[in-house]
């Protein structure tokens, strides 16, 4: 077993630390995953919490994707980037998520967050109520305008704007072509630049 | 220059979206600037993704709560206390590669479907059969059917001998 990761470890060395780590994970190095949910947890939470527009699923659903990581440590291989690998996994249980509860969801959900989530306090010195209420119709624009994109392009569009996932990550992802993600994102910030381009 | 004059706004607006995105290696993004200078379709698609991605910056998630890890654990200490077969169940089905085994699940949902069917198939074997011999009580009651009309024909010359 350790020769078998230390050759696969010596491979992916040039690839990426995550790799390295997961495969530490496979030989059942516990630290390892703790440091893999710390690097990356956070990147996972608010990437479903923007899908989803939902805290609690978000992190129900992020919790269930290192879940599923660590059942896979065994049969794991690097085949290819972790993070991936990681997205493709949140980019699954996202997408599922929504057809599951697409009939109950509606506009419910956009509106959910703010009634449930305790009032903001904000100290004497911060911004005038004008500028706050600005700011909040501002994001509930953005967060609609989100909400209103086809699956696949908010997908696509978080991936590559708030994960930094390159084209060939996404496309693997979403399991398309790269050329079928570019063609994904230029629609997608088409309707963005429709709705959102006033806010400059 | 218009729309369809301008390779870039044409045919590469990805270039344009990374240009936006930072994305481009400092060659490239020069390039991309000497060209939308003397470019209004690209200068117009620069400014409108610039102000889109501008307000996307403003889209923060919250953070993530402090009891995230320890509710991961727990289902993970909860997953190990189960018995084998579900832990097993668990690795197949819900494991990380998604997707690979809803094909798998769908063929051996089909494979069953069809074991059924050739279970029951033996029985509707007799029934076929006397489907195959329906035809021929069917020819049996046509060739009556026209003997009986020449019987007919006969007994109707026989009754006028002039005919």
């Amino acid at each position: 077993m350790d020769n078998r990761v230390d050759t696969d470890m010596t491979a992916v060395a040039a690839i990426e630390p995550d790799a390295q780590l997961m495969l530490r994970v496979r030989a059942g190095d516990e630290a390892s995953f703790a440091l893999l949910l710390e690097r990356h947890r956070n990147s996972v939470v608010h990437f479903l919490y923007r899908m989803l527009q939902d805290q609690a699923v978000a992190e129900e659903l992020a919790q269930e994707v290192f879940l599923r990581v660590y059942r896979s440590r065994e049969s794991y291989e690097p085949t290819a980037k972790f993070t991936t690998w990681l997205f493709r996994i949140a980019t699954h249980l996202g997408l599922n998520y929504i057809r599951d509860h697409r009939r109950e969801k509606g506009k419910q959900s956009l509106d959910r967050e703010r009634e449930d989530a305790p009032a903001r306090q904000f100290a004497d010195a911060g911004p005038s109520a004008e500028d706050r209420m600005v700011k909040e119709a501002k994001l509930a624009e953005v967060r609609a305008a989100i909400g209103r994109l086809p699956e696949k392009q908010r997908a696509a569009v978080l991936m590559h704007k708030y994960g930094e996932l390159e084209y060939s990550q996404i496309a693997r992802s979403l399991k398309c072509s790269e050329s079928a993600v570019k063609s994904l994102l230029f629609r997608a910030y088409e309707s963005l630049r429709g709705r959102l381009a006033h806010m400059a | 220059m218009t729309n369809r004059e301008c390779p870039i706004a044409q045919n590469r607006p990805d270039v344009l979206i990374d240009y936006v995105a930072r994305r481009l290696d400092l060659g490239r993004l020069r390039e991309v600037e000497d060209h939308a200078a003397g470019c209004e379709p690209c200068r117009e698609f620069v400014a409108e993704q610039a102000a889109a991605w501008s307000a996307l910056d403003s889209y923060s998630a919250p953070p993530v709560s402090i009891d995230f890890d320890r509710a991961l654990y727990r289902r993970i200490e909860s997953e190990n206390r189960d018995p084998w077969w579900k832990r097993f169940g668990r690795r197949i089905f819900f494991a990380g590669e998604p997707g690979v085994w809803r094909p798998a699940m769908a063929a051996t949902a089909a494979c069953t479907l069809l074991f059924a069917i050739a279970l029951t198939v033996p029985k509707r074997v007799p029934a076929i059969v006397e489907k195959a011999e329906a035809p021929a009580v069917e020819t049996a009651e046509v060739e009556s059917v026209e003997q009986a009309l020449e019987d007919l024909e006969m007994l109707r010359v026989a009754g006028n001998p002039a005919i």
